[in-house]
């Protein structure tokens, strides 16, 4: 936190989440380190089984059940999200972290109305005081609020006998809520807020539905916004304007995102740096155009070399032959080995050390040994 | 030219009723999925209809397959109207066209070895012995890329991309003239979406078959397709050779679809053409043109009358009023 225009929001340091079930531990983070400053888009890009969506519910402590984040730190403005108390949590939930989902359709609740869904995180967001926690609700459902509260958007009072605030409060309470509701719909660039805010999501198409949820992510003006994948169910055209509206919004308020996905064609639009992620580790980060036009490790390559583009003809793509590892049997060495063209010996024994280039760019690989320097830990 | 052609649409129509009340099913409004459109497929070439969802594309497919029939206009395969076969001809049909669908989860069943599954066309189309089926079995595993040895195994020992494999395996195992191809690639991982389109391109040559395409990722019609319909609103509005289309994109939608596409390079600016608002719905779809309202060169003449097709340049057909 050195510099003052872009200060470090997000600092993850050798995060390790392993998932323990019946047939062993799955390393499904292992060892895994970035930082994310204020205003920047860092895109986590890997396949299906990668890590990147753990990674992202490890900074939420969002975990399933069956994992737990064994080392490691997750450092939030400085404070320590892996050894935070679970009230200061759900505090940080939606407040300092927002998160966009891959689906709309199932992040909103079906039978609510969006303003309803929309004021009861505003309310929630205000009132510090009122997310005590909720003993009925030790896993978190997986809506766009990201346990927010950990209600239902109930009017009624909650079993746990909160006291509810005073009439007078109330009403002036609600109409900047409802204002306020209008006004993040309008943010999201919602074609006549005022009438949206009654419409049920069934009644919204795909875009708009995660506009909203955009809208109740951004609305707390977090810090960090985790965005998983939030255009795949889109439409094309849908899609840009609502990576348009991102990056507008990011221009606006500074928020951080961490932008998960495995389309590279989103990150060639969206993000400033990338990091890329292969069975539970971070084998290449650096700037975009370092990434793109100097790919260092050998899978960065292969997936640049393998994917299809419109701009011009391709007479064959070189497709990477074999599968991804399994997460319980990792070989000792290097994860990516046994696809690996460029592989000897010493990638089958030890897992390859971290190399520093220009300008930030770090590669996981022992081709780098002569032309970088190792990183300094 | 003529000659070559394999699949003829003319003139299609699928109109969908929407019907109000429980009992009397009172009609009170079709959804016009498609309306009227004509293309052709090509004896071993590939056909892409691109286009965003409710555009139409995979109701074409379904008429194609004869899931569903047209309210108007006909296909014909080989001369003979798909829609109107019966007997001998209709059987003989069902083994010419197969269908390879998006998510391999759910097209394969789980309780099914993958030897039966890759039989089973064969042995409910063909009378083949036992011993051919085995045979033929082995034949289009080697084909695919898998071993031997895994005929015996079931759908749940494989990775997604190995199941498009046997999808395909099943599919050819027919020898058919056309595939219907319903996203192919897109539920699959990316590094794996390379082996398997370069699988779909040597399969096509070794084979001699058609496919019939519907995707909407640009990227992958461009490295799979010999010939593009671009769909809007149940509509085509621009069909060409690949290149070309990709190109020289005549019609404003065809132009903004590339330019909202994602880059593959962040170096590549695109000159940006964010359409505003979103797709109409087809129950009751905009009069002229249907893309109108949208669309950043709209002229009044746009709104009263719907454009005729044009043939640009050679092999190069637009529906607008700016040409």
């Amino acid at each position: 936190m050195t510099e003052m225009a872009r200060n470090v929001v997000l600092d993850v340091q050798e995060l390790q989440t392993h998932l323990f079930t019946r047939w062993g531990v799955t390393r499904a983070v292992d060892g895994v380190s970035f930082q994310i400053r204020e205003g920047e888009t860092l895109g986590l890009v890997g396949e299906s089984g990668s890590g990147k969506s753990m990674t992202a519910l490890s900074l939420l402590r969002l975990l399933p059940e069956a994992a737990r984040i064994v080392g490691g730190r997750i450092l939030l403005d400085g404070d320590d999200v892996v050894s935070m108390r679970m009230s200061d949590v759900r505090q940080m939930r939606g407040r300092k972290i927002s998160m966009i989902l891959q689906d709309p359709q199932t992040a909103l609740n079906p039978v609510f109305t969006i303003g309803n869904q929309l004021t009861e995180s505003i309310a929630a967001n205000r009132g510090r005081g009122r997310t005590a926690p909720h003993p009925a609700a030790p896993s978190p459902s997986p809506s766009p609020l990201v346990g927010r509260g950990d209600q239902a958007p109930s009017p009624c009072p909650s079993p746990a006998g909160e006291v509810p605030a005073s009439a007078g409060t109330t009403v002036r309470g609600r109409q900047s809520v409802r204002e306020r509701a209008v006004e993040v719909l309008r943010m999201m660039r919602v074609a006549a807020p005022e009438r949206r805010l009654s419409d049920f999501p069934h009644q919204m198409s795909g875009g708009m539905k995660q506009r909203v949820v955009g809208g109740i992510a951004i609305e707390s003006q977090p810090r960090l916004l985790i965005a998983d994948e939030p255009t795949t169910a889109l439409d094309v055209t849908i899609q840009a304007q609502y990576l348009n509206l991102l990056k507008e919004i990011q221009r606006e308020t500074g928020v951080a995102i961490l932008f998960i996905t495995h389309d590279l064609g989103v990150v060639a639009r969206m993000c400033d740096r990338v990091a890329v992620m292969y069975a539970g580790r971070i084998v290449e980060q650096g700037g975009i155009h370092e990434i793109f036009d100097n790919p260092s490790h050998p899978y960065t390559q292969a997936l640049l070399g393998s994917i299809p583009k419109m701009e011009e003809r391709v007479e064959r793509l070189t497709a990477i032959e074999g599968q991804p590892p399994a997460l319980f049997a990792l070989p000792q060495g290097c994860r990516f080995a046994v696809r690996c063209p460029h592989v000897h010996d010493r990638c089958q024994e030890t897992y390859p050390s971290e190399f520093s280039g220009p300008g930030g760019h770090t590669a996981a690989c022992w081709l780098m040994e002569e032309k970088w320097k190792p990183t300094s830990s | 030219m003529e000659a070559d052609v394999l699949v003829k649409a003319e003139n299609l129509q699928k109109h969908f009723p929407v019907t109000e009340g429980l009992v009397l099913m009172k009609t009170v409004g079709w959804v016009r999925a498609v309306d009227g459109i004509s293309f052709e497929v090509r004896r071993g070439q590939t056909l892409a209809l691109v286009g965003e969802s409710g555009c139409g594309k995979t109701t074409t497919a379904k008429l194609v397959l004869r899931l569903e029939k047209p309210t108007g206009g006909t296909i014909s395969m080989d001369g003979q109207d798909i829609h109107a076969l019966g007997g001998h001809d209709l059987r003989q049909f069902r083994m010419q066209v197969q269908a390879v669908f998006q998510d391999p989860w759910s097209s394969l069943s789980p309780r099914m070895r993958v030897r039966d599954i890759i039989a089973e066309p064969l042995v409910v189309n063909k009378n083949v012995s036992a011993r051919e089926a085995r045979e033929r079995v082995l034949e289009l595993l080697n084909d695919v890329g898998l071993r031997p040895e895994q005929a015996d195994l079931f759908p749940h020992e494989f990775s997604g991309g190995q199941r498009q494999r046997i999808a395909m395996a099943s599919a050819l195992s027919v020898e058919p003239a056309l595939i219907v191809l319903d996203e192919p690639v897109s539920a699959l991982d990316v590094s794996v979406q390379a082996q398997i389109m370069n699988l779909l391109r040597d399969l096509q040559v070794q084979h001699n078959v058609s496919y019939l395409m519907v995707s909407h990722n640009l990227a992958t019609v461009r490295y799979l397709a010999h010939e593009v319909a671009v769909m809007y609103l149940g509509e085509i509005v621009e069909r060409a050779a690949t290149d070309d289309l990709y190109e020289h994109p005549l019609h404003p939608y065809t132009q903004a679809l590339f330019s909202a596409a994602l880059p593959a390079h962040p170096a590549l600016q695109r000159d940006e053409m964010i359409l505003q608002g979103e797709v109409p719905s087809p129950l009751n779809p905009p009069s002229g043109c249907r893309f109108h309202p949208r669309c950043p060169f709209a002229k009044d003449v746009c709104a009263e009358v719907a454009p005729e097709w044009k043939e640009e340049t050679p092999g190069h057909f637009v529906a607008c009023h700016l040409y």
